[in-house]
């Protein structure tokens, strides 16, 4: 089935692209610790290396694979419902917890349950969550083939 | 639901990469469907029948 006519896809080699955007990223992040930066460029700097490692996920999570077609398919649909369904269950359950330790007394921040609902904050973790379990399960499939052989 | 794909992979003597090569998908999807793990579309099933010559009934039954 020819998934082009139903989803829109960067081609594949935006993947490779990400990957190394992803790196670059990482790598800034971590130069970040050890460099002593100083002014405007100590608050810009962590902010590009997060928009850098955001791009690349972007880029390895819409692009296409070698093949793609209704099984890669599924598999992206599965893995963001998936992802969406743990993300809020979690946010629910945590958001419940909370709210109980505050009446109690126990737990005094004032917004953190606020927090929690962040719109921001959930779109990254569902979309991280999707992008992990995607990979996982394609590569789980590659493997079972591989063993099979 | 289940399938002799297998079955009829075996009898041509093709393999895996071969049939999904000629009906132009993955070989993860293939893998998928034999061991009973992805149920294909109506559009793949009518493909994978006409490549073997049957009918889609032949080829995929409900448990």
């Amino acid at each position: 089935m020819n998934t082009k006519k139903k989803l829109f896809l960067l081609p594949y080699r935006f993947q490779s692209i990400g990957w190394i955007v992803v790196g670059v990223g990482v790598l800034a992040f971590i130069t970040y610790f050890f460099l002593k930066l100083e002014n405007r460029l100590a608050v810009t700097y962590p902010l590009y290396a997060s928009l850098a490692i955001y791009i690349g996920l972007f880029l390895v999570g819409f692009s296409r694979e070698k093949r793609e077609d209704e099984f890669t398919l599924h598999l992206r649909t599965n893995s963001a419902l998936t992802a969406m369904l743990v993300i809020f269950a979690i946010r629910i359950v945590l958001g419940i917890v909370l709210v109980i330790l505050q009446a109690k007394g126990v737990f005094r921040k004032d917004g953190i349950v606020e927090n929690l609902f962040d719109e921001n904050t959930s779109f990254s973790s569902v979309f991280i969550l999707y992008l992990i379990l995607y990979k996982v399960r394609l590569a789980r499939y590659n493997k079972e083939i591989k063993d099979e052989e | 639901m289940k399938n002799n794909i297998r079955v009829e992979r075996a009898i041509l003597r093709i393999s895996q990469q071969e049939l999904a090569d000629a009906i132009g998908v993955s070989r993860q999807t293939i893998y998928a469907i034999e061991n009973g793990k992805f149920i294909p579309s109506t559009e793949l099933a009518l493909k994978m029948s006409a490549y073997f010559g049957k009918t889609v009934n032949e080829i995929f039954s409900l448990d």
